[in-house]
């Protein structure tokens, strides 16, 4: 099945907002703009919020990727499902066909989940090492 | 390096280079700064304010470039303190002036009674954004058993080659991101009819990717959160297994503040 088999059933993920990949698009792209009311005083100063965009959304996917290979570990100790999600995964992968950007961010995150597999398999003998936590507020019910 | 004329009254003396001003929002003046608030760059964060009404700012050096992960999680982590604090008017990410003195002059002054207006309209409710995103597998298979040409064309695929299925696989993805648009048409509806008898506004917000079951925000009053809580969390277990469920906030109300007055208004 799919990595959702791994949360609780019916869960609402909730985030405070401090997950910036949660906002980012909202404080880039909403609230009131300084131009409409300061003309005279505004200092133009140079935005690198197209950088920030791709920097943020990649290091905020790695680190729910991270996170997700920590509930597979928790489940796989559990002993079942871990077979079956490779099988469903690698089945994906070759009916799914061309590796365009036209699939998009589900495929993509397959991909990265099949890679963050893979490597997890051949550094099994090292689990047991303290494993970081991703450094956001988030909870669950 | 850019020099900004300096101006007589700035608050703070800049001993190597000019100082700008960074503004993150507009609360009102009877409002208290969250303790030890860190500002972009690590600047303090203070009030500058006029009547009723203070701007929220730091200083920064006008010279360098904004954008990187930490500006913009301090920007996000100054107006979510804010928020959780007092009705919050957010500005959008990059908002800087030369002075406090010339954000009341040319914001607060001509403006006043508009920023009055909205804090007073806004009062007591915050922003809640709610966004479903498509279990992939489940929503595929609901395609599957739903369109007949989908289950065809997919049996077809699976028999031929990658190369001789090409024009099958494409139209066969098309039927699909045709259906999951109506799929995320209806799913929409249901999520923003479930949530709307708790909330005193919605705004949709536009779908991040072909994922999205749904995307709206919510302006949610204190008295009224228990019920929309409750709301979320039984579309939740109803969507569960197809859809997961995702609560962002309390934020501010980045999706409720109407658009800017007219010059001089």
């Amino acid at each position: 099945m799919t990595v959702s088999q791994y949360e609780q059933p019916g869960s609402v993920q909730r985030s405070s907002g401090s997950a910036l990949v949660d906002v980012i698009d909202t404080i880039l792209d909403k609230g009131l703009v300084i131009d409409a009311f300061v003309r005279v005083s505004l200092v133009g100063i140079e935005l690198i919020t197209i950088d920030a965009r791709i920097v943020v959304a990649s290091v905020d996917t790695y680190l729910r990727f991270a996170e997700a290979t920590n509930r597979l570990d928790l489940y796989e100790k559990g002993g079942a499902g871990l077979p079956e999600l490779v099988g469903d995964i690698a089945e994906k992968g070759t009916h799914g066909g061309a590796k365009g950007k036209t699939k998009g961010m589900l495929d993509a995150a397959k991909e990265t989940v099949q890679e963050v597999m893979q490597e997890r398999a051949e550094d099994r003998e090292e689990r047991g090492e303290p494993r970081r936590r991703p450094p956001r507020r988030e909870r669950e019910r | 390096m850019k020099t900004q004329p300096k101006s007589e009254t700035a608050q703070r003396p800049a001993p190597q280079d000019t100082r700008a001003c960074y503004v993150y929002g507009v609360i009102r003046a009877e409002a208290r700064l969250p303790e030890e608030l860190r500002g972009i760059t690590g600047g303090e964060v203070t009030m500058v304010r006029y009547g009723d009404l203070a701007g929220v700012i730091s200083e920064i050096s006008p010279g360098q470039a904004l954008g990187t992960r930490d500006d913009l999680l301090a920007h996000e982590g100054v107006v979510e303190a804010l928020a959780a604090e007092t009705t919050t008017l957010p500005l959008r990410f990059g908002a800087v002036v030369t002075t406090a003195d010339a954000l009341i002059e040319e914001m607060l002054v001509p403006y006043h009674d508009w920023f009055a207006g909205v804090l007073e309209d806004l009062t007591g409710a915050r922003e809640f954004a709610v966004t479903g995103i498509y279990v992939e597998d489940a929503v595929l298979r609901e395609v599957i058993e739903e369109d007949p040409e989908v289950a065809g064309l997919r049996e077809r695929v699976r028999e031929l080659p990658e190369d001789a299925a090409y024009y099958d696989r494409i139209r066969l993805g098309e039927l699909i991101v045709k259906s999951l648009e109506a799929k995320r048409r209806a799913d929409t509806d249901e999520l923003v009819g479930t949530l709307e008898p708790y909330a005193e506004a919605v705004a949709l917000r536009s779908p991040a990717g072909e994922d999205t079951a749904g995307d709206a925000a919510f302006l949610v009053t204190e008295r009224d959160l228990p019920d929309f809580e409750a709301a979320v969390d039984e579309l939740g277990e109803r969507w569960a297994g197809r859809v997961r469920l995702r609560m962002v906030g309390p934020l501010a109300p980045y999706d409720f503040v109407p658009p800017p007055p007219e010059e001089g208004a």
